[in-house]
């Protein structure tokens, strides 16, 4: 059962002074079978009252608002997270007949809104061939197919900055971060009728994996009869004990660590930080 | 009719419509009688000074379009009125409020059913593509309830009159109906210029409107609050119903605020004040769903307030109407009505349909193909009239064009037979007499905690240029005071 | 009551008493120069009214374009300090306060602005200048008639009163610096003696005037009378007497005597209220320049107050 201490930053500035402003931080890992929240605070320079609130999917979020704004602020927020060693890959699938009777029927569909729905994160250009799923492939064989293939068709490429890029974007110019990799697999997932949402967390830090330093995103997608397992299509990789999940939605606009409103004319430069480090635990029992 | 100065001289007749005044060269319909034989005393240069004087109220009065963005301080255009009044005969007035109301409770639970369990989908009903396609089924409303289970607070039912002489639903507006302002200031200016005519009819008054909103308005306050403070919430000034947010507010002796009067703190909203932050509980929200709160929806909007949907769910305030009502007056939903009604109340609809065509079901689509000069065309996800195509009105090239446009989106687009919305008398200022111009109505219907409430008559909206039948105050139409009368 | 509200009330008021003091000013001063034993008393009227709107002075021998100079009072558009831009203004104030005033004064605001916004410039130009301020005068009453009788005088009526004292206090000493101006550029003329009735008609204060000193007015008499008479409405030390009782009336009785802003205000203009005219002879520009930026200080200390 791996410890992790978890730490997320971020620094704004502003080139002018703004009125009012509101921000609100989703970086708060969420309570779930598999990870347990054991410690958490977070700090506001200048200090400044907040609240947490719910968001429509129940994860919670860290709010608070500035009147005539300082030049910088800084939050931070850390904590300690117990992730529980569980395979989740170690299922039992339903008969192939059953799981696609379930899958093609309305009931499912309707249940499943709006994890089924299209946007323009995830809606497939017209010209664009989507993979479909073979005759007599499972759901779960489905998915690490385009897991795999989600990883090959894109390259990354760490110098996109825009965290709102269009599928179509994407799909021109072959590259991308992890945001546009859990967007393309979506969507590809949700023609195929397969619920899928997005998700974001942090990623314990390997030499080779990508998504560390940063906010990662992944997809988790609903296997009938079994229940929603996460892909990662950045790294090709399951959703193990390695990946802390924050919150989960329809896309990036339901997820992303920090939203800003800002009533004023003026630029804004956010930059941010993140570690994870797994706590080498003492054994005293 | 004798009076050779006399405004209804050479009224004209056309041919296989219904003239609501008129039902055949100078006969008049019964329940008009008494009006016509009263205006038939009134020579053309009175009635144009009353009308000069009806009009110079609404300026003075401030009841004029928002011109502004153009021209701030340029000249400002009254919404035309017509001092002719439309009569609705008590009977048939029963018939329609019994409808309005049954098909407000039937979107209400209609809208409940989407949000939780949709059942109405799961039944086959309609196909939940149509409802998930439109982009108007909000995700943050999914499995939450608002106070009461009421969605659809107000809306703003519009009505024609066809050939046939019956009344047939052609609209739902449930998103932030606009003009019943109108209803009270048409009032107001009529029973000043023509105040004789009113003693002789009994009337129905439309002054209580503002008082039953607000009873509304206080019936679904949050839990455990016992004496909600009411805002009605306008994107300001500029907006082109500001006057109706304006009137309501005063009428209703509420605040009238906008997105930068409030603000939310741990779920709660407040307004600013002299003194300070003061809750608000409940809000007559008149900015539309996307601009409510940029956390939730677009983040660009600066009409809304940072927050707002949190504390809304949480039920710490109530928004009136609610968020995502818009997935239930959507085009091609209207289609489906009909079942709705049934499918909830197991009763058939009071009020009709006009007869619609699907273009996103095959058998339809290819009877639009076929007779699109007989059809009038309409976009689902545009109001005011904006974008509608009618075929016998076009030329080949703008009909072949059309069909493609239907093709290439089906979902896009119903159709209707061309309805004969029916004429009335309305006083024409170029000619200076009274010509026959379609008209429709707009009702407008409450719905609060074990309370409903239905405006005696609405506003008749009247297309003004000839032959046309687009009624909408943004395309050049007018309006006339609606009379219930027994 | 709302902040954006009490700040719309605020401004209404002082945008209705602008547009009242501009009006008089144009009709007071291009009238009485008319008669003068001098043609260029009327130029100077002109100019002093061009001054007043914020013209730019023309070169000494240049001549001002007397046309322009009064259209450019009453109804440009695009001068904000013009009738029509003041009136504007307290037009849109109202407007996005309408749910809060009654009706009969949101009417004949709106009646006014109407008026102004549709008086024929020709007209204006060639004879209409008499009927048009007189008219906009008349207007203007019947506006103060329906804030008195009929708003509820609760909060949002006390900021109105606020704005319309800080206004008019604003605007005697703007005119006092004006004439004290023309009387300084012009002291061959020796026309002190006209001056000053005119004065006190800009204010509408002559007649009141006289009577309290049965003198004809002077510079002592005038000076003393407008910026200190305790019983003359329109005196300085009348409108701040009256913003202070207003503020008082306004502020929550809670907190530290010296925390409220009616303390903070009272403090600043008390040595004002004591002083004499005689005291100031020497250096009445520089004080009257002085007490115009501590009336703007108070309308800034309002604002901050209670609308931010």
């Amino acid at each position: 059962m791996p410890i992790y201490n978890i730490s997320y930053s971020t620094q704004n500035t502003y080139s002018a002074l703004s009125k009012e402003s509101v921000l609100e931080f989703l970086v708060s890992p969420t309570k779930n079978d598999t990870q347990e929240v054991l410690e958490s605070s977070f700090e506001i320079n200048p200090d400044t009252p907040s609240y947490v609130s719910k968001n429509v999917f129940g994860f919670e979020s860290i709010r608070f608002r500035l009147k005539n704004q300082p030049e910088k602020i800084e939050f931070k927020y850390n904590a300690i997270v117990d992730k529980k060693e569980i395979n989740p890959f170690n299922f039992l699938p339903i008969p192939y007949e059953e799981e696609m009777a379930i899958i093609h029927s309305d009931s499912f569909g309707i249940d499943h809104f709006p994890f089924l729905s299209f946007d323009k994160y995830t809606r497939i250009p017209a010209d664009y061939s989507c993979p479909v799923m073979q005759e007599g492939e499972s759901v779960y064989d489905f998915l690490k197919r385009i897991n795999q293939f989600v990883n090959t068709q894109l390259t990354y490429d760490s110098s996109i900055t825009d965290a709102y890029r269009k599928l179509e974007t994407t799909l021109l110019d072959r590259k991308g971060v992890c945001q546009d990799y859990a967007h393309f697999m979506l969507a590809i997932l949700r023609v195929n009728k397969i619920p899928a949402r997005y998700v974001s967390g942090y990623l314990n830090q390997g030499d080779s994996i990508i998504g560390a330093g940063a906010i990662h995103a992944w997809v988790q997608a609903k296997i009938p009869g079994v229940g929603w397992i996460g892909f990662d299509p950045t790294n090709n990789l399951l959703e193990d004990f390695h990946y802390i999940k924050i919150s989960h939605g329809v896309d990036i606009s339901d997820c992303p660590a920090l939203k800003g409103v800002i009533k004023g004319t003026g630029e804004n430069y956010t930059s941010y930080n993140v570690s994870v480090k797994e706590q080498i635990k003492e054994v005293n029992q | 009719m004798q009076n050779n100065e006399g405004l209804f001289n050479n009224y004209p007749l056309t041919n296989n419509l219904f003239d609501e005044v008129f039902s055949s060269p100078g006969k008049v319909q019964d329940y008009y009688q008494q009006l016509i034989s009263n205006f038939d005393t009134i020579t053309a240069s009175e009635y144009q000074m009353m009308n000069e004087s009806a009009k110079k109220s609404f300026l003075y009065q401030g009841i004029t379009f928002a011109t502004y963005n153009q021209n701030p301080k340029g000249v400002e255009r009254i919404f035309p009125f017509d001092l002719f009044p439309r009569i609705i005969h008590q009977p048939e007035w029963d018939v329609i409020e019994k409808g309005l109301l049954q098909r407000a409770h039937a979107i209400n639970l209609f809208l409940h059913d989407l949000y939780h369990d949709k059942k109405v989908l799961k039944d086959g009903i309609i196909p939940k593509e149509l409802v998930f396609s439109s982009g108007n089924m909000l995700k943050e409303m999914n499995g939450f309830t608002p106070p009461g289970k009421i969605y659809c607070h107000i809306s703003g039912t519009d009505l024609i009159r066809h050939s046939d002489g019956n009344y047939y639903i052609l609209e739902d507006n449930v998103r932030c109906p606009s003009g019943v302002s109108y209803v009270l200031a048409n009032r107001d200016a009529m029973k000043r210029t023509l105040s004789r005519m009113f003693k002789k009819f009994n009337v129905s008054y439309v002054f209580d409107y503002p008082a039953a909103l607000l009873e509304v308005l206080q019936s679904v306050g949050p839990k455990g609050v016992d004496e909600p403070v009411c805002v009605v919430l306008t994107p300001g000034i500029y907006n082109s119903a500001y006057y109706e947010h304006s009137a309501l507010a005063l009428k209703m002796g509420v605040e009238l605020v906008e997105g930068r009067d409030l603000f939310v703190d741990q779920d709660f909203v407040y307004m600013n004040t002299i003194y300070g932050p003061e809750k608000v509980d409940v809000i007559y929200r008149r900015i539309d769903d996307a601009f409510l709160d940029p956390l939730a929806f677009r983040p660009d909007s600066v009409l809304g307030v940072p927050g707002l949907m949190s504390a809304y769910r949480k039920g710490n305030v109530s928004l009136v109407n609610a968020p995502g009502t818009g997935v239930a007056d959507d085009k091609a939903v209207y289609a489906y009505m009909p079942e709705i009604i049934k499918y909830y109340l197991g009763e058939d609809p009071i009020l009709k349909n006009v007869p619609t065509y699907r273009c996103d079901v095959e058998s339809d689509m290819k009877y639009v193909m076929e007779h699109m000069d007989e059809l009038v065309v309409k976009p689902v996800d545009q109001s005011g009239g904006y974008g509608i195509f009618i075929g016998s009105q076009e030329t080949k090239e703008s009909i072949e064009k059309e069909k493609a446009l239907i093709k290439s989106n089906p979902r896009g687009y119903i159709a209707q037979p061309i309805m004969n919305l029916s004429v009335h008398s309305t006083y024409i200022e170029k000619t200076e007499k009274f010509e026959p111009r379609h008209v429709d109505l707009r009702t407008f219907t409450l719905i609060g905690k074990d309370y409903e409430y239905v405006l005696k008559g609405g506003l008749s909206r009247v297309a003004l240029k000839e032959g046309s039948l687009i009624v909408n105050s943004s395309q050049g139409g007018g309006s006339k005071d609606t009379w219930v009368v027994n | 009551m709302l902040s954006r509200v009490a700040e719309s009330l605020f401004w209404m008021g002082r945008y209705l008493e602008r547009t009242e003091h501009l009006a008089r000013y144009i009709n007071v001063e291009y009238f009485s120069s008319l008669d003068g034993s001098n043609l260029q008393q009327h130029d100077m009227a002109i100019l002093s009214i061009a001054d007043m709107i914020g013209l730019p002075k023309p070169d000494i021998d240049g001549s001002l374009n007397e046309e322009e100079v009064l259209v450019g009072a009453a109804l440009d558009e695009h001068n904000p300090v013009s009738i029509l831009s003041a009136l504007f203004s307290a037009r849109e104030n109202a407007r996005s306060v309408r749910e809060s005033i009654s009706s009969e004064l949101w009417e004949s605001i709106n009646n006014l602005y109407h008026f102004v916004a549709n008086y024929p410039v020709d007209v204006y130009k060639t004879r209409g200048l008499s009927d048009f301020t007189n008219h906009v005068l008349q207007h203007c009453s019947n506006v103060r008639g329906r804030i008195e009788h009929t708003l509820l005088h609760d909060v949002g009526w006390k900021f109105i009163q606020l704005g319309m004292q800080v206004e008019t206090a604003s605007q005697i000493v703007r005119i006092m610096i004006s004439k004290l101006n023309d009387i300084e550029a012009n002291r061959k003329l020796k026309i002190g003696r006209s001056i000053y009735p005119i004065l006190l008609d800009c204010v509408e204060a002559k007649d009141m005037c006289i009577k309290y000193y049965t003198t004809a007015p002077n510079r002592n008499n005038t000076m003393e009378f407008l910026l200190f008479n305790p019983d003359f409405p329109r005196s300085v030390s009348s409108c701040l007497n009256k913003a202070l009782t207003y503020l008082k009336e306004i502020e929550p009785q809670k907190g530290k005597r010296e925390h409220r802003l009616e303390f903070k205000i009272a403090k600043f203009i008390i040595p004002f209220e004591y002083m004499e005219v005689k005291e100031l002879d020497n250096n009445l520009p520089e004080f009257l320049e002085q007490l115009l930026s501590k009336i703007y200080k108070i309308s800034d200390m309002i604002v901050e107050e209670y609308f931010n």
